[in-house]
């Protein structure tokens, strides 16, 4: 009995000593991963900040492009020419996303809601390049013309089921209390959600809103073969039209280095305005979610 | 109380809007398929996998339709680039939610979820202009499949990282106390414990990440150098399925155009598997 006890205790402190050691090496695996994770992403980021700052300007941001032999010019059309493809986008698709994300939410239990889920996620999964070839072949192969209208088509496919998978969750996050209150009241099932349960959601739904913006104003894929591109100002949503995430594709793979150069600047534009939107979402989401928990 | 008349015709409208965002994707697929059908008529589904080469401009008879360069190029570039952001994805979750102090967790998920917005063609152009030519220093062209599955990998990782960290943090707290209480060392509750509960949600990490790489675009096509073969190494250029589209949809014509259009298609069929897997095994999950 007590020599198996005074043998036991070298064998254990040795389990225990090799207990740490793995538990030591798993811990630098894990920092190890953390940082190759990390180190390319700030990379990236670094490399559009610095080289971006170093081109960028008032003419880049107020002018129309120059050949690439006189220098100077700037991407103002592109720069408007985004807003409107994007901006329509969004008016297309808001109504379309959050009724659906409201459907899903209020009165989605039963085989439509579950289908429209699941079609939700199937298009949320969309290769965007997919989204684009049937906007080409739909609008611009009827029309004969790129066109700034084909490339908001494209980006709304995108753009609606992340708004109506958003919008669903943040209905959902509205706790059973408020609706059965409501009804407590007698207000009906149809106003309880429109006037009790979105309002309380609208913080959220907007973030939702926010996030899939930030995300279809980089897409670029899409728009290669709809919106096209331009060196003018926008002529009409009819027309092909310049869009900041094309420009930066077709300024990149150019030879000329002072297109790269305004690349970079494009770049620094198109992520600033994509962070700004991911923060301000972000910012929205988590103070909602603190007044929601009643801090 | 009386109610406001417009709202009970409301259930109608989103009901409306539900199924016009449904028949969206009923619609796409089903222009896909149109436009598909002249290909498949005229070329056959056989020689799209047969045909000697890709050149397909010059009409169905005289013409060359093997897609298998571009099927194996989107294949290596998508397994390659989620076998190696799955482990370091789920290692930086790990660490963030039990090994890390707070702080450096929080700030962790801030920066990856700021990154996991940069648009794919600044990764593209990225890859383009720092990436393919350190490649080139070491292996010319530098242009190949292993920029495109290290570019992946970058844009892939910040998915995967983020959803296997909320599906770790939404483990609930009396496992993790029941593990401590048997005196479980921290290696044996994650391995026992919180990989097997968060199991279907980081199942489902992968499956989005593996969509997002099956169908990425920009970032392919500037650092693969888009040459049609079947690699024969990793510093090989390669084009995939979706850079072969955003190169000649611009100029195809008649079958050259629904070929094109069959690649779509396929692509649409990879989602539609990817999505119904995560349904199915993500029900499973939420059973077991």
């Amino acid at each position: 009995m007590s020599a198996a006890a005074t043998e036991g205790a070298p064998r254990r402190s040795l389990r225990l000593r090799f207990r740490h050691l793995r538990d030591g090496i798993l811990v630098g695996l894990c920092v190890v991963a953390l940082a190759f994770a990390v180190i390319p992403l700030v990379w990236v980021l670094w490399e559009v900040v610095a080289v971006g700052l170093e081109h960028l300007s008032l003419e880049f941001v107020t002018s129309l492009p120059e050949p690439p032999t006189v220098g100077g010019g700037g991407w103002a059309n592109a720069i408007v020419g985004s807003g409107v493809v994007v901006g329509m986008a969004m008016l297309m698709g808001v109504p379309v996303g959050v009724g659906t994300g409201i459907y899903m939410s209020e009165y989605g239990d039963n085989i439509l809601g579950r289908s429209t889920r699941f079609l939700a996620e199937v298009m949320a999964g969309l290769p965007s390049i997919v989204a684009g070839i049937v906007a080409y072949g739909v609008i611009v192969v009827t029309m004969g013309q790129f066109s700034a209208i084909s490339g908001s088509v494209a980006l709304a496919l995108l753009f609606i089921p992340i708004v109506a998978i958003t919008t669903q969750e943040a209905l959902q996050m509205i706790s059973r209390d408020q609706r059965e209150a409501s009804f407590a009241l007698g207000v009906s099932e149809a106003s309880t959600s429109l006037r009790v349960v979105l309002p309380a959601a609208m913080g959220n739904v907007l973030t939702g809103v926010m996030i899939a913006t930030a995300r279809i104003a980089g897409e670029t894929a899409p728009l290669l073969f709809t919106a096209f591109n331009s060196r003018y100002w926008m002529e009409g949503l009819d027309r092909p039209t310049a869009t900041i995430p094309v420009n930066i594709y077709s300024y990149a793979i150019s030879p000329f280095e002072h297109w790269h150069n305004q690349a970079w600047a494009g770049a620094l534009v198109l992520v600033s305005l994509v962070l700004l939107l991911n923060v301000a979402a972000r910012t929205l989401w988590a103070r909602r979610a603190r007044f929601m928990r009643g801090g | 109380m009386s109610q406001p008349r417009g709202d009970a015709s409301l259930i109608w409208a989103v009901r409306g809007l539900a199924v016009a965002s449904g028949g969206i994707v009923l619609l796409i697929v089903a222009f896909l398929a149109l436009e598909a059908i002249p290909a498949l008529r005229e070329v056959g589904l056989r020689r799209f996998f047969t045909d000697a080469s890709w050149h397909p401009a010059d009409g169905a008879d005289r013409g060359a339709f093997n897609l298998v360069p571009m099927v194996a190029g989107t294949l290596t570039v998508a397994t390659g680039a989620v076998l190696i952001a799955t482990p370091l994805g789920i290692a930086s979750a790990l660490f963030c939610r039990f090994y890390a102090p707070g702080a450096l967790g929080r700030a962790y998920r801030r920066l990856v979820e700021l990154l996991a917005g940069i648009p794919s063609v600044v990764y593209g152009f990225w890859g383009l202009v720092v990436l393919t030519p350190l490649i080139r220093q070491w292996q010319p062209p530098g242009q190949s499949l292993l920029a495109g599955i290290l570019i992946l990998t970058v844009m892939i990782l910040p998915t995967v990282a983020l959803l296997s960290e909320s599906s770790l943090r939404s483990i609930p707290a009396a496992y993790l106390r029941g593990a401590t209480a048997l005196g479980l060392s921290r290696w044996a509750t994650i391995r026992g414990v919180a990989l097997p509960a968060a199991r279907s949600g980081i199942f489902t990490a992968v499956i989005l990440a593996t969509g997002r790489a099956v169908g990425e675009t920009m970032a392919v096509l500037m650092v693969m150098g888009n040459i049609v073969q079947v690699p024969g190494s990793v510093f090989d250029p390669v084009r995939t399925l979706t850079a072969n589209i955003a190169l000649e949809m611009g100029y195809a014509m008649e079958v050259h155009r629904s070929a094109l259009f069959v690649t779509g298609l396929m692509l649409m069929a990879i989602v539609v598997v990817l999505v119904a897997a995560n349904a199915r095994l993500g029900r499973e999950g939420r059973r077991a």
